[in-house]
């Protein structure tokens, strides 16, 4: 009869040892494993600070490139928020005719500037209508497109009131009402381009300071950058006619009158004497 | 009444009986082989194969099988001095009994007096056990054809050599038994326990068991039988001490297999 108790004992050993090699294989595993899976989480952090670090100065970047592109949108987003039919729908019926004010922006004496180039550079080539009298039409074309551009800058620029229509209207009685727009720091506008005149000395600009205050009826200092652009370019055309008339203005017709008729000799200009006759005839005071 | 355990028990009993001999598919052509190896004109017939494959079982069941209808003489137990050998044969083949001692050339001298149609057929279990002037003797006395021998012989490096340095020469068959498969093993045991009637016992053995069974003893017959006889033992064992409800008797555990394991000594524990 065989010892039962021993034998299961003995059994019991034989299995717990038996297990002893799967479990330190298993264990043996695990700790393999955690020590792979910590060494990797390592790398995985110190990658993701490497990439956090990337992505910092990346965002760095892009925030600079955002802001870069944050001003378009501002542009744009003064561009949507100005647009007339906007406005007028949250203008009640009662303040419709209340005045709107719009600050000025720069940017259009720099497309001025751009447009205005070559414009006197057109006038540059019209100086040759001057010296041949076949081209005098051109000249006096070119001079006179030149002129009505200058006249379409000022009035941008220049007058205090500007009407315009709302042209993306809603309704037809908001239509019909027009917005008055002031521009309040002229004074500024032409300090800043006197400033950049003083620069480059650029003719084109010491003469659209001079039409400024001819305009504004500052005869004096009209008729000192007509003399200046003259005295850097004595083929401008429109130079010569402000001075002219800043001269009339500031009682000085003689010498106005003179002046024109030197001019007239030298260039032939159509304006001028066209400027000539309206002084003579007493038409221009 | 008896317990169907205490028959399970005995039919795995380690002995030799040309009763007990099963009939698996391998070993019945193998043993067809060497029935047919004994027809032919051969002096020398090798059996070997490695401890407990079968090997004297065959010889058993060949004895049985041809002593029916031809003169088969079968020593079990190797006779190692060389005299008794002589007279042995002499007295069972022959029929002459020496009272002296004999030795090889007067045995032979009786060899050729006798004038037998019929080639008697020695039967020689655990052969390695022989000595190799006896086994060169054996030989010999094969090259006579007055007899023809049937060996058997462990398959180890050195009985090998003894193969090959006194057999190496002679027409002789060889045949190799080997242990038994997994599948094999699984019907070896429901036929021996079918052939005692234990039939319940019989229908124990899973295909699981028997691979736990085939992982313990690698198929061989004498290491199945001891470990099912102590397993059947265990199974008395709880049920003589009223213990048998703590064990699964629908199918044989692996735990006890393992518990019969460990006192055979097939697991060191």
């Amino acid at each position: 009869m065989l010892n039962i108790n021993e034998l299961e004992s003995r059994w019991l050993r034989y299995k717990i040892k038996s297990y002893i090699p799967h479990l330190s294989i298993f264990i043996s595993f695990i700790v393999l494993l955690s020590i792979t899976l910590i060494y990797f989480n390592k790398e995985k952090s110190k990658e993701d600070k490497l990439e956090s670090i990337v992505e910092h100065n990346k965002s760095e970047k892009l925030t600079i490139v955002f802001n870069t592109k944050e001003t378009k949108p501002k542009n744009i987003q003064i561009i949507e928020e100005t647009p007339v039919k906007k406005e007028i729908k949250n203008i009640p019926l009662n303040d419709v005719d209340t005045i709107r004010t719009l600050t000025p922006s720069m940017n259009f004496i720099k497309e001025m500037q751009n447009s205005s180039q070559p414009d006197y550079e057109n006038n540059d080539n019209s100086d040759f209508a001057f010296q041949t009298k076949k081209e005098e039409k051109k000249s006096i074309q070119t001079a006179s497109v030149e002129d009505t551009a200058e006249d379409i800058i000022e009035e941008v620029i220049i007058e205090n009131t500007i009407e315009a229509e709302p042209q993306n209207t809603v309704t037809n009685e908001e239509a019909s009402k027009k917005i008055s727009i002031h521009r309040q720091n002229v004074q500024s506008d032409i300090h800043g381009i006197i400033k950049r005149f003083k620069k480059n000395k650029n003719p084109a600009l010491s003469l659209f300071i001079a039409k400024k205050y001819y305009e504004l009826g500052d005869y004096h200092n009209a008729y000192n950058y007509a003399l200046i652009t003259n005295g850097i370019n004595s083929d401008i055309e429109a130079s010569w006619i402000v001075f002219a008339k800043s001269l009339v203005k500031l009682g000085k017709k003689e010498m106005a009158i003179k002046t024109l008729q030197d001019y007239i000799k030298q260039s032939q200009s159509y304006s001028g004497k066209l400027l000539l006759d309206e002084i003579l005839s007493g038409k221009f005071e | 009444m008896s317990s169907i355990y205490i028959s399970s028990k005995d039919v795995f009993l380690d002995t030799v009986y040309a009763k007990d001999y099963v009939q698996l598919d391998r070993v019945s052509t193998i043993y067809q082989s060497l029935k047919d190896s004994i027809k032919k004109p051969l002096k020398m017939i090798l059996l070997y194969g490695k401890p407990g494959t079968g090997k004297s079982m065959f010889l058993t069941k060949l004895y049985k099988d041809l002593s029916a209808t031809q003169s088969v003489y079968y020593y079990k137990t190797p006779i190692l001095d060389e005299s008794e050998f002589y007279k042995l044969l002499a007295q069972d083949i022959f029929d002459t009994k020496y009272s002296g001692e004999l030795n090889f050339t007067q045995f032979m001298k009786i060899v050729e007096v006798q004038n037998n149609d019929e080639v008697p057929v020695v039967l020689l279990d655990e052969a390695q056990l022989y000595s190799e002037v006896l086994m060169e003797k054996i030989r010999l006395l094969s090259d006579t054809r007055a007899m023809k021998f049937v060996i058997t012989l462990h398959k180890t490096e050195k009985e090998d050599l003894i193969a090959k340095e006194h057999f190496q020469t002679r027409i002789w068959e060889t045949i190799e038994l080997e242990n038994a498969s997994s599948g094999e093993l699984k019907i070896y045991i429901q036929k021996k326990l079918m052939k005692a009637n234990c039939f319940d016992t019989a229908n124990m053995f899973t295909p699981k068991t028997v691979n736990k069974i085939f992982s313990l003893t690698k198929g061989n017959y004498r290491d199945t039988n001891k470990l099912l006889y102590t397993l059947f033992d265990l199974y008395l064992t709880y049920e003589e001490s009223h213990q048998i409800s703590k064990i699964n008797t629908n199918y044989v555990s692996s735990k006890l297999i393992e518990m019969a394991a460990i006192h055979t000594g097939l697991i060191d524990a």
